[in-house]
């Protein structure tokens, strides 16, 4: 068995669930407070991950960073070395989904495409059958960031796992 | 006593609300003993009320509470700062013990050479340092690549720790200016501290208690090297796999144990360079005092042949004839001979004119050199120097006052007596002769001597 460390960033704006989805995903060991301090809480995800008939123990270092604009300058450089994006919106909140190509600005890792996939949040507050405009909305910054598009539910856990997996086949 | 029984059922009946209550404080009372039996069950019971009472009191009234609890902490904190100050001069007391082994007298060398003394040395040799853990990891994206550790157990998973130290050496690299070249290099917390040295891409931290010896980052910055070095291809692109990093364990756990033993035991030595001052040093102290030797010799010896030639000069003074004698003295002052100048020119030079009696007390002494490096040569000429014998040539001779035999006759002296002629009169019929066994001249007549050379 190989194990691998990567670091994976979250990023999205304020409120959209970031930290809930961390914490629907792994046991946390520090607390939130770190986040509005000093930006940023690190936590782990450990995954298996089969690829070419190896087996991968994959080690995701969770970088939540901070979505509230005064921690905005801090980003550059908490993005360093992160070889995975974990983007998150809010479907209550279209703007934050669209917002999410602000991101992009700040992964000037050698120019390198990182591996990357959309969380689009909070599904368990939508009535997609009623908003069908949202779910668009999300299909098409997916569509155009070239990223696999998750409709996750912090609440009831709808593919959480799911999501952070797929990063973790990308990232191998 | 069936009316006494009916009494009693209309007492029931009419206080009926006041027994039951009898009852239900009957029963609280037996519960309130069975708790002041129970202590335990006591203490958590009154606990919460305590507490609070207590956190308002505090907050309320703390000056009264810390005059309150004053005897009983205050003698703990006291007893605790007294037994660790104990410990610490007792430490101090087994080094000075030691004072004369070779290591204690270079630390007072160096010491020396420092300006810091030698009790502060060993005060700073006594303070504890100890390292907990030591991290690698990876500089831009915060993994950890190895962790050594004394203990098995950590409370915290190390993986994250390492990306927290990254993210917090970030955040103060941004909030303190990035452009600038300088990086956090330690975080203390209580007497814990973690030292922080970065290469290129990798850093390591290292969680120490107490004071590092002196060249402990310079030992951390020696392994960073030795990791870029050797795993710079890895680190430049690395892809997470921390496997070849295992080899570094040995060198990291050197970092906790050997290399504390080795600097405690090198600060005490001397660098190469402080090894190449005190071997120029000790060198040049031994050339001064060959050199001292030397010059002392010859001192001595150039002193004595100046005694010797004055000690002639007074001899000839003293036989010889009332005329000036002049004394030419020429001090030579020579310096102390170097290499790069053995030949010096005379610094100084002097001339001394002395009329000296016919009955000579005069002492000419050499003038001392103005410094302790230069000595004075000093050489004397007398002119007229010639010392003419007289030898008497008959059996008795008289010895007169004047040159004529109408001078009164001094003394009598004998065939084969020897003098030195002063004068003679100015027909040469009479010498003047010095000296006699009373230290006096006198006069004889020429033709009852014969002159000659001494």
């Amino acid at each position: 068995m190989v194990s691998l460390s990567k670091k994976v960033c979250l990023l999205g704006d304020f409120a959209v669930g970031k930290t809930s989805l961390v914490r629907r995903l792994v046991h946390d060991l520090f607390d939130d407070r770190y986040i509005s301090t000093i930006g940023v809480k690190v936590s782990r995800k450990t995954l298996t991950i089969a690829r070419d008939h190896a087996i991968i123990d994959l080690s995701i270092i969770l970088w939540d960073l901070a979505g509230s604009e005064e921690f905005t300058h801090m980003r550059a450089s908490y993005l360093r070395g992160a070889s995975g994006l974990f983007l998150v919106g809010d479907l209550t909140r279209p703007a934050t989904i669209t917002n999410l190509h602000s991101y992009m600005a700040d992964l000037t890792d050698n120019g390198q495409r990182i591996p990357m996939v959309i969380a689009a949040n909070k599904l368990d507050l939508v009535n997609t059958g009623e908003e069908p405009g949202v779910i668009g909305v999300a299909q098409s910054v997916a569509t155009h960031l070239e990223a696999p598009l998750f409709f996750t539910s912090a609440l009831t856990g709808n593919e959480v796992e799911q999501a952070f997996h797929h990063l973790g086949r990308l990232m191998v | 006593m069936e009316r006494e029984h009916d009494l009693d059922a209309l007492r029931r009946i009419l206080l009926k609300l006041e027994y039951e209550r009898l009852d239900l404080l009957s029963e609280d009372v037996a519960d309130l003993h069975r708790l002041m039996a129970d202590k335990d069950a006591l203490a958590v019971f009154i606990a919460p009320s305590l507490e609070t009472a207590l956190r308002t009191q505090i907050r309320e009234n703390s000056a009264e509470m810390v005059e309150a609890l004053y005897p009983i902490i205050g003698q703990l904190v006291l007893r605790a700062v007294t037994e660790a100050i104990q410990d610490l001069a007792r430490s101090v007391d087994a080094r000075v013990r030691t004072t004369i082994t070779p290591k204690a007298l270079l630390r007072r060398a160096r010491g020396l050479a420092t300006g810091v003394s030698d009790g502060e040395m060993s005060l700073r040799e006594a303070l504890p340092f100890e390292v907990s853990e030591v991290f690698l990891i990876h500089r831009t994206s915060g993994l950890l690549l190895r962790h050594i550790s004394p203990r098995e157990e950590t409370a915290i998973d190390r993986d994250l720790v390492s990306g927290m130290f990254t993210a917090i050496r970030d955040f103060v690299a941004d909030a303190f200016g990035r452009e600038q070249t300088s990086e956090l290099e330690m975080i203390e917390y209580g007497d814990r501290r973690i030292l922080i040295e970065a290469a290129e891409h990798v850093y390591l931290a290292v969680v120490v208690l107490g004071v590092e010896p002196p060249g402990y980052r310079a030992n951390m910055r020696s392994l960073l090297f030795t990791i870029e070095q050797r795993y710079r291809f890895i680190l430049h692109n690395y892809q997470g796999d921390a496997t070849p990093f295992e080899t570094m364990d040995v060198p990291m756990a050197q970092l906790q144990d050997d290399t504390i033993a080795e600097l405690r035991e090198r600060s005490a030595q001397l660098t190469s360079s402080q090894k190449l001052i005190a071997a120029t040093v000790i060198t040049l102290v031994f050339l001064c005092l060959g050199l001292a030797c030397w010059t002392s010799f010859w001192t001595v010896n150039t002193v004595r042949q100046l005694q010797n030639s004055l000690s002639a000069t007074q001899t000839v003074l003293a036989v010889a004839p009332a005329q000036p004698i002049v004394i030419v003295m020429s001090p030579t002052v020579t310096p102390i001979p170097t290499i790069a100048a053995p030949s010096a020119t005379p610094l100084l030079s002097a001339t001394v004119t002395a009329t000296v009696s016919p009955t000579p007390t005069t002492t000419a002494t050499p003038t001392a050199s103005p410094t302790p490096t230069a000595i004075a040569t000093p050489t004397a000429m007398v002119q007229p120097t010639s010392v003419t014998r007289v030898l008497v040539q008959a059996d008795r001779l008289n010895v007169r006052s004047g040159p004529g035999l109408t001078y009164s006759v001094e003394s009598v002296v004998v065939r084969g007596a020897e003098f030195v002629l002063q004068q003679s009169s100015e027909d040469d019929a009479w010498l003047n002769i010095c000296c006699q066994s009373d230290n006096r001249s006198g006069w004889i007549a020429a033709g009852y001597a014969e002159l000659g050379s001494p």
